[in-house]
């Protein structure tokens, strides 16, 4: 069964709930697939930038505490998708 | 009986009791102390036409058939003036008087002014949406038609609940009625709580995919570290990066201007998402494109969403 969608129109007051056509349901499950695969590359490439800063931090002879305290916190969730 | 009519006499007639009481007696006014004596004397021979007059009340009355009915006043008035506001009047016949105030009126929408001590005019109508607004210098009324200044209220448009959708389209909201219209986020749930609350504004029945550019400043509870993270040409906007769950649900509120307009929109937005450890604080965003927004859409990045939307419009 296909996802629901709200619609309203406040000039009409007209208030829809119906099921999602086949060509929406394609839409969106493509839109998800796509939201999925760019979070997880940005979710891995904020790991990566992290253990290169790590490593940076290591070489130049800094302790566990202050790179800790250098970093911000542990955040793999990126704010924004660049899907353009 | 009263009704008897009327009889020529002529000379040496003899009258019987019969024509003495119904062309005489009956058809004169008969005057009587008061009501219960008239009753008492006429109990027996009371029909339609008699006339009576009253003593103690000084009634002059006529027995139309069922009762005793008054047959007109005492004819006192000799004359009516016209008054401050009135016209017309006279001392005989019918007289007509007129209202100057009413006549004073030409047009719908006329109202009529004060212009000093018992004097007046008519005021024709303003344009639309005019209110009409004291002004002491506007001589001689004090008040004129003026557009209405800027409340700055805010007015509620619509209220959205929606439960359990994809997305949520709001249409026919922005218009050039407003310039500034605020989105308040009541409780905005997704199924997956981790997934990107997203907006996507709406133009006629089409939903803009492209040209969101935006800045976002956030920061975790438990940092004291500020990200701030941009957004190119992306396919819409995030309001937030993690919409929450049903038992921590998604709160905020968005400034957003120039829709309707033809013009640059932009918004900005604050917001927090109770479970979400990166809650987004200041963030602003806008589009590439000068269009005459009518509606955004509202949904999450891979689930079904539950909430409340309100938008209101913000007076100039």
């Amino acid at each position: 069964m296909s996802d629901k969608i709200y619609v309203l129109d406040v000039a009409t007051g007209e208030e829809i709930v119906r099921q999602m056509t086949v060509e929406e349901q394609a839409l969106r499950d493509a839109e998800i697939a796509e939201w999925k695969l760019q979070n997880a590359e940005a979710k891995a490439e904020a790991i990566e930038l992290r253990e290169i800063k790590i490593a940076a931090y290591k070489k130049l002879g800094l302790s566990d505490k202050e790179i800790e305290a250098l970093l911000p916190s542990e955040n793999t969730q990126p704010i924004f998708l660049n899907n353009g | 009986m009263a009704g008897a009519g009327y009889k020529l006499f002529n000379t040496g007639d003899v009258l019987t009791a019969a024509q003495v009481n119904t062309y005489l007696q009956e058809q004169t006014v008969m005057v009587f102390a008061n009501a219960a004596a008239r009753t008492t004397a006429l109990a027996s021979v009371l029909s339609e036409g008699m006339v009576s007059y009253l003593k103690d009340t000084n009634a002059t009355e006529v027995y139309d058939g069922s009762a005793w009915v008054g047959i007109g006043n005492s004819g006192d008035i000799t004359g009516v003036t016209a008054g401050t506001g009135i016209t017309g009047g006279g001392t005989s016949g019918t007289v007509t008087i007129t209202n100057s105030m009413a006549t004073e009126i030409t047009a719908a929408g006329d109202i009529i002014i004060g212009t000093g001590s018992g004097t007046f005019d008519n005021l024709p109508i303003g344009t639309t949406g005019q209110i009409l607004t004291a002004d002491t210098t506007v001589s001689p009324y004090k008040v004129k038609w003026a557009t209405a200044a800027g409340s700055g209220a805010l007015t509620k448009i619509t209220t959205s609940s929606f439960s359990n959708v994809a997305s949520v389209t709001i249409d026919s909201v922005f218009s050039s009625t407003y310039k500034t219209y605020l989105i308040a986020f009541d409780k905005v749930s997704a199924a997956t709580g981790a997934d990107d609350l997203q907006m996507q504004l709406r133009y006629g029945s089409t939903t803009q995919t492209t040209g969101y550019y935006g800045s976002s400043l956030k920061n975790q509870y438990n940092s004291s570290t500020f990200t701030n993270t941009g957004s190119v040409n992306a396919s819409n906007f995030t309001i937030h990066d993690y919409t929450g769950t049903s038992a921590y649900p998604f709160t905020g509120i968005m400034w957003i201007q120039s829709v309707g307009t033809g013009s640059a929109t932009a918004a900005n937005y604050h917001g927090t998402g109770y479970e979400n450890t990166n809650g987004t604080g200041v963030l602003y965003w806008g589009t590439s494109f000068e269009r005459d927004y009518t509606g955004f859409l509202l949904k999450s990045s891979s689930s079904n969403i539950t909430g409340n939307v309100v938008v209101y419009g913000l007076g100039q």
